[in-house]
C-alpha cells in the first residue's frame, strides 16, 4: 500500500517540478524578468546619457551663436549708426560670418542673406514676439520641410531713431547628427544589454531550478522502485533544507516499506506452514475415507473444503497485499490470446462452454502471466456458479485495433446496476433485493483480485447487463503487437 | 535399513525430504507414502547431507524434497551441495512464487519447484514426472555431434571439444530435445510439457534457468552462445 502511495506521490512530485509547465514557467519567468530588468536599465541609462549629453551639445551651440550674434550686433549697431543700407548692413555680417544666416529687420523692411535657403517667414513667431518685446531670446525650431535642426538668436539693436531687430540662424545639423549617433550607439547598447540579461536569466535560472531538477529526478528513480536514491545534498546549497527534508522522507517511507514487506513476507511463511501442515494431513484423511462412518466422512469433505478454502482465502489475501506492496512480480509472456483464454477455460471448468472468437483476434497476442490470467478466469467462472449457474458463453471480440475484449456472460439473475462498481471491492459480495445470491464459500476477495490481477496486465474490468438476461462481466486488455525490426535477443 | 518392495516386487521409490517444519515433514511424509513411496526426513541440511551419504551405501536416494527456508545450511546450499555429489531430481518448496526465490532455487540446481502450500497430489505428480523421467532410457542409439560438441545420447555421455561435461538428468534431456531437432524453434511450453509433464501453464522460467545452466556447461562462450540460441518470441533452438 505504502509502495504504491510512495510511487505515485513521487510521480506527482515529479510531474509538479519538471512536469513541463511548471519547470519551463519557472525558467521562462526567470529568463523573462532578467531580460525585463536589463532592458529597462538600459532605457534609462540611455535616456539620462542621451539628454545630458543633448543639452550640454546644444548649450555648446547656444553659447558660440549667442557669441557670435552679440558681436554681430555690434557691427550691425555700428553700421546703423553710420546710415547704411539693410542689404549692405547684411552683406557686411555675411562677408564676417560664414556659418550663420542673418536677417534684420528696419523700419524700411527686412533685409537677409538668404543662406541655407531661409527667409524670415521661416522665423519662428514666438521668437519673434519676444524679440519685438525688446527681450533678446533664442529658439531651437525644425524647418518641417527638410527636418533640419537650427538655432535662432533675436535681439534688439538699441540706439537707433526707429527700432530695428537682428536674428541670425545657426544650421544645427553637426550637432543633429551627433546626437543621432547617440542615439544609435545607445539603441544598440540597450538592445546588446536585454540580450546578456536574458541569457544571464537563462543561466541563472538553470543554476536555480538545478536542484529541483534533481529532486524530480531522485523522485523519478524513487517512483521507477529504485528507493534507495537519495539527493545528493552540497552543503552550501540554498536548498539544502528542501534536499534534506526530501532525503528524511524517502528514508522514513523506505523504511516503512521495508517493515511492510518484512511483516507481509513473515505472515506469510507463517501462515503457509501450518496450511501446508493442515491440506496434506487432510488429503491423507480423505484418501482413507472409504473405512469411515458416513458421519465422519461427512465431517472429513466440510474440513476438506472449509481448509482448501482458506488456503485460497490466504492466497488471495496475501496476493493482495504483494500488489498493494507494488511487490507482485509478473511474469509476462507473448501468447495468443486465444489459445490462453482456451487453455484458462480447459483448467477452469469441466462444462463444455461456447467460446466464440471473432476471425479478427484470432492471431491476436498479448503480453500475460498465464497463471494470473487463469486466476482471473477461474475467479469469473466460480463467481457465475457461485451466483448465476455457471456461465453461458465467452466472447472474444476486437474492441479497437489494440484493445481486445473478453466477455463472459451468464443467464443468472444479473447484477442491480447500483452494485456493479460495488462487487469488485474486497470482501463485498453482490446481494439482490432478493437477498444473498448463491450459496456462498467464495473467498469474498475473488473480484477484487480480478480487478488487481487485470490493472497488473493494464486492462480493466466491468459489468455490464447481459441480452437478454444475467450478467456479462467484460475484460478489456491490450494487445500486444510484436516489434518485427527488434532482433533476436541472444541472451 | 529394511529395504521397502512394493506390490511388483520392485523397491519403492526412495524421497528425502528437507522440512525444517516437523509438522510438515510429517504430513507429507504420510502423504507421499500413500502414494507408495518410501520416505526419510531431515530437519536440516546437515542432517540431511550425512542421511544423504548414508543412501549412498546402501539404498541410494531417488529424488530430494528441500524447503528453502532451512535454518544452518540454507536450501538453496544444501541443493547446491546435493548437486555437486549426485544428478538425483531435487524439488524446491518455496514459500512464494516470487522471481527470485524460484530462480536462485533452479539455479542452485533443483529441478523443479512447488510452492506452499501445496496439494499433495500436485507434488506426487511432479514427483512422478521426475522420476519417471529419470527411468526412460533414450531409444535412439544414434550419437550426435554439432562441432566441438558431441552427444552420446544411449550413453548418456555429452563431450566439448572432447572433454566429458557433467550435465544432470534435466540438463541432459533438455540438449537431447533440442539437438534430436536440430534448428528447429522448440516453445517453452513444448520443452516444459516434454521434460518436466507441465501443461500450457507450467513456468517459463524452469526452461529459461536450465537453458542459462546448460549453456554455461556446453557453449564455449556462455555470454555469446554458438548451439543454443534464444529465439525471441517464441523459444529455443539449437544451432548446428
Amino acid at each position: 500500500m505504502i509502495a504504491r502511495h510512495v510511487c505515485s506521490a513521487a510521480v506527482r512530485l515529479r510531474t509538479a517540478l519538471v512536469g513541463h509547465h511548471l519547470h519551463n514557467r519557472l525558467s521562462a519567468r526567470i529568463t523573462f524578468l532578467f531580460g525585463l530588468s536589463a532592458l529597462l536599465l538600459g532605457l534609462v541609462v540611455s535616456a539620462i546619457t542621451y539628454y545630458a549629453t543633448r543639452s550640454s551639445i546644444v548649450g555648446q551651440y547656444s553659447t558660440a551663436a549667442q557669441t557670435t550674434a552679440l558681436d554681430n550686433a555690434a557691427i550691425i549697431h555700428a553700421d546703423l549708426a553710420a546710415k547704411l543700407p539693410g542689404a549692405q548692413i547684411v552683406d557686411n555680417i555675411d562677408s564676417t560670418t560664414s556659418d550663420s544666416s542673418s536677417f534684420l529687420w528696419t523700419a524700411r523692411g527686412w533685409s537677409f542673406s538668404g543662406r541655407f535657403n531661409l527667409n524670415p517667414q521661416d522665423l519662428p513667431a514666438g521668437l519673434q514676439r519676444y524679440v519685438t518685446g525688446g527681450t533678446t531670446a533664442e529658439q531651437i525650431f525644425t524647418i518641417p520641410e527638410t527636418g533640419l535642426d537650427y538655432i535662432a538668436i533675436g535681439q534688439e539693436i538699441t540706439g537707433t531713431s526707429t527700432p530695428s531687430y537682428y536674428y541670425e540662424i545657426f544650421p544645427m545639423s553637426q550637432a543633429q547628427s551627433e546626437l543621432q549617433s547617440l542615439l544609435s550607439a545607445l539603441l544598440g547598447a540597450v538592445l546588446l544589454t536585454t540580450l546578456i540579461g536574458l541569457l544571464l536569466g537563462r543561466w541563472a535560472s538553470r543554476r536555480t531550478l538545478r536542484p529541483l531538477h534533481e529532486v524530480s529526478e531522485v523522485a523519478r528513480q524513487i517512483s521507477e522502485g529504485k528507493l534507495d536514491a537519495r539527493i545528493e545534498t552540497p552543503s552550501a546549497s540554498d536548498l539544502a533544507l528542501l534536499s534534506s527534508s526530501f532525503n528524511h522522507m524517502v528514508d522514513l517511507l523506505q523504511e516503512r516499506l521495508v517493515r511492510e514487506e518484512r511483516f507481509t513476507s513473515d505472515v506469510s511463511h507463517e501462515l503457509r506452514s501450518p496450511l501446508t501442515t493442515l491440506g496434506t494431513s487432510i488429503s491423507v484423511l480423505e484418501s482413507d475415507a472409504d473405512e469411515m462412518t458416513p458421519r465422519s466422512r461427512q465431517a472429513i469433505v466440510l474440513l476438506s473444503q472449509e481448509i482448501r478454502r482458506f488456503q485460497r482465502m490466504v492466497g488471495d489475501l496475501l496476493e493482495i497485499s504483494r500488489i498493494d506492496a507494488g511487490s507482485a512480480d509478473l511474469q509476462l509472456e507473448e501468447v495468443y490470446l486465444y489459445e490462453l483464454v482456451r487453455r484458462c477455460l480447459d483448467r477452469t471448468t469441466s462444462l463444455t462452454v461456447p467460446l466464440e472468437v471473432e476471425t479478427e483476434v484470432q492471431d491476436w497476442l498479448v503480453l500475460a502471466d498465464k497463471r494470473r490470467f487463469e486466476r482471473i478466469i477461474a475467479n469469473l467462472v466460480e463467481n457465475a456458479q457461485r451466483y448465476a449457474n455457471g456461465i453461458t458463453r465467452i466472447r472474444v471480440t476486437a474492441h479497437s485495433e489494440t484493445l481486445a475484449w473478453i466477455a463472459i456472460e451468464d443467464l443468472g439473475p444479473g447484477i442491480a446496476e447500483a452494485d456493479r462498481r460495488h462487487i469488485f471491492e474486497r470482501f463485498a459480495r453482490a446481494a439482490t433485493t432478493a437477498g444473498q445470491r448463491g450459496t456462498g464459500g467464495g473467498t469474498g476477495l475473488g473480484l477484487a483480485l480480478v480487478t488487481e490481477h487485470i490493472g497488473l496486465h493494464g486492462g480493466s474490468i466491468w459489468v455490464e447487463e447481459n441480452e437478454p438476461l444475467g450478467a456479462r462481466f467484460v475484460i478489456e486488455i491490450p494487445r500486444h503487437l510484436r516489434d518485427i525490426d527488434d532482433p533476436e535477443d541472444e541472451q | 535399513m529394511s529395504w521397502e518392495l512394493d506390490d511388483d516386487g520392485l523397491m519403492s521409490p526412495k524421497i528425502l525430504i528437507i522440512e525444517d517444519d516437523e509438522r510438515i515433514r510429517t504430513s507429507m511424509a504420510l502423504a507421499l507414502e500413500d502414494e507408495g513411496y518410501e520416505v526419510v526426513g531431515a530437519a536440516d541440511g546437515e542432517h540431511a547431507l550425512e542421511i544423504f551419504g548414508l543412501g549412498l551405501v546402501t539404498h541410494p536416494f531417488d529424488l530430494a524434497i528441500i524447503d528453502i527456508m532451512l535454518p544452518g545450511i540454507n536450501g538453496f546450499e544444501c541443493c547446491h551441495e546435493l548437486r555437486r555429489q549426485s544428478d538425483l531430481p531435487i524439488i524446491m518448496v518455496t514459500a512464494r512464487t516470487d522471481t527470485h526465490d524460484v530462480v536462485a532455487g533452479l539455479e542452485a540446481g533443483a529441478d523443479d519447484y512447488v510452492t506452499k502450500p501445496f496439494e499433495p497430489k500436485e507434488l506426487a505428480a511432479r514427483i512422478r514426472a521426475l522420476l519417471r523421467r529419470a527411468h526412460t532410457t533414450s531409444s535412439t542409439t544414434s550419437n550426435l555431434s554439432f562441432g566441438e560438441l558431441e552427444i552420446q545420447l544411449e550413453a548418456g555421455v555429452v563431450r566439448l571439444a572432447g572433454n566429458e561435461l557433467h550435465l544432470t538428468r534435466t540438463e541432459f534431456l533438455l540438449l537431447c530435445e533440442l539437438a534430436t531437432n536440430p534448428n528447429k524453434v522448440l516453445s517453452r511450453e513444448q520443452l516444459l510439457e516434454r521434460i518436466w509433464s507441465y501443461d500450457y501453464f507450467g513456468d517459463g522460467r524452469l526452461v529459461d534457468v536450465h537453458i542459462r545452466r546448460l549453456r554455461t556447461k556446453v557453449e564455449l562462450d556462455p555470454g555469446n552462445p554458438r548451439h543454443i540460441i534464444t529465439v525471441r518470441g517464441l523459444g529455443y533452438k539449437l544451432a548446428p
